[in-house]
């Protein structure tokens, strides 16, 4: 099981967490929400892993929203604030700013998916993939496996025989490449074989799920999924939007609009910080 | 050692693509001219864009209402185009320019002061037109003279609405 209390979530449950997270920093451009989706992602992994390796992540946020704080103003001049020139080219504040948060926000990205691949045990994506489309995830998992295994099967045939003459090469490895593909025809046809004894494609058949959907996945599920609804909703009518050009011109609406979004990105810290204050107290009370 | 350069390698190329940028602004040609060789008269006009129904809000709102983004005279230098003296002219007047430098056709402009081609649909962008007619070659191209009266104006149609012959 996974060591992170977010981690031992259903996986259906974390995973639509974390795609709404991800999805967020997708859709949004607004500097407050990369921030925020930085800040959510920062105690995460505090959480997780620690101060020091949270500031690891601290640091390659700013730096890709330094990046492109710097880059994008020297070639776009889009945007009306001139802050200075550059030879013919006018540094606009518009410009700048817009580099910065898209730094910051690809950031939040690799970030917030790096977080969730450290947290989430390593079989929940397939199996959720496994349940909603079991044909073509396995197909894709064996395809997938197929091209090491070939690799392995030349290796081995060519082991066998090793040539003495440098002449003898070619032979050899023409050889070597008919055994190996002969190894992997028979090994499917083994595995074929294996999968029908097993009953496989003979009618349904059960099998036993690692995971089970507890009360506490329920109320995440209600929580991201209102969430959800409310940050979309703040997109939608324009409170959460933001735009650059050609002046900046931030959301018509309340800024209490903002709380979805941080709720949002903070969700997998505050269930991480839950677990490790109700594992204190129920300590502390015996 | 190892350290040292992996370290220096990703430096260096950061530097070398921040210097491409810079010299391709024009950052390293020498700002010395000499004494002026003349003065044009060169008139940067709106006014079509503000009729448009398609222009944004947020973009009408930093125009000038009259329809002059900014008029005066420029000083005229040896070797000048009607290019060259539109960026000095934005230069002075804080008009942010954007141009595409290297195209098929020379230099082309596409935005001046936040108002770009295409804002006002797919055929709208700046021309300009020397002693009132209109230039259908490149502004790195078209060499000036003493006296001339440059006028960049916004066009909705590829031209016809501003007085433009040419296709």
């Amino acid at each position: 099981m996974s060591r992170s209390a977010f981690g031992r979530l259903h996986p259906a449950v974390s995973l639509t967490v974390g795609a709404s997270i991800v999805c967020l920093a997708f859709l949004t451009r607004d500097p407050l929400c990369a921030l925020l989706l930085a800040a959510g992602v920062l105690a995460f992994n505090g959480e997780l892993f620690g101060a020091s390796f949270a500031l690891k992540r601290l640091l390659l946020f700013l730096t890709l929203a330094l990046a492109g704080g710097v880059t994008n103003p020297l070639i776009s001049h889009r945007g009306v604030t001139i802050l200075f020139y550059l030879g013919d080219g006018a540094i606009t504040a518009e410009s700048a700013l817009y580099g910065a948060v898209s730094g910051a926000l690809l950031a939040d990205v690799i970030l917030w998916c790096e977080a969730l691949y450290r947290a989430l045990p390593s079989g929940a994506a397939l199996w959720l993939t496994g349940r909603l489309l079991p044909r073509t995830t396995l197909v894709f998992t064996m395809a997938i496996r197929f091209v090491p295994r070939l690799a392995t099967r030349l290796r081995e045939a060519r082991a066998a025989q090793r040539p003495f003459h440098t002449q003898e090469r070619l032979r050899h490895a023409v050889v070597a490449l008919q055994t190996g593909v002969a190894l992997t025809l028979e090994e499917s046809c083994e595995i074929a074989a294996g999968m029908e004894e097993r009953g496989y494609g003979k009618g349904k058949i059960t099998s036993y799920s690692l995971y089970r959907f507890r009360g506490r996945d329920g109320w995440m599920t209600g929580a991201v999924l209102i969430l959800d609804a409310l940050a979309l909703t703040g997109f939608l009518t324009g409170a959460l939007h933001f735009s650059y050009y050609p002046g900046l011109l931030p959301g018509t609406g309340s800024p209490a609009w903002y709380v979805f979004p941080l709720a949002l990105a903070f969700l997998p810290a505050i269930a991480e910080r839950k677990e490790k204050m109700l594992w204190r107290f129920s300590r502390s009370k015996t | 050692m190892k350290k040292a350069i992996r370290i220096a390698l990703p430096l260096a190329a950061i530097l070398l693509v921040v210097l491409a940028i810079l010299w391709q602004n024009g950052a390293f040609s020498r700002d010395d001219p000499g004494s002026p060789a003349g003065t044009v008269k060169l008139v940067i006009r709106c006014d079509r864009a503000l009729d448009a129904p398609a222009l944004k809000e947020e973009i009408r709102a930093i125009l000038p209402e009259s329809g002059v983004m900014g008029a005066g005279e420029v000083p005229l230098y040896e070797n000048d185009t009607a290019f060259t003296l539109l960026t000095r002219f934005c230069k002075k007047q804080k008009l942010a320019l954007e141009y595409k430098g290297a195209t098929r056709y020379g230099v082309y402009v596409e935005g001046i002061g936040g108002l770009y081609e295409l804002d006002c649909g797919s055929e709208s962008g700046w021309m300009f037109s020397v002693n009132g007619d209109f230039v259908s070659k490149s502004a790195g191209d078209t060499p000036v003279s003493d006296g001339d009266e440059i006028l960049w104006t916004y066009t909705l149609d590829l031209g016809k609405d501003v007085g433009s012959r040419e296709p």
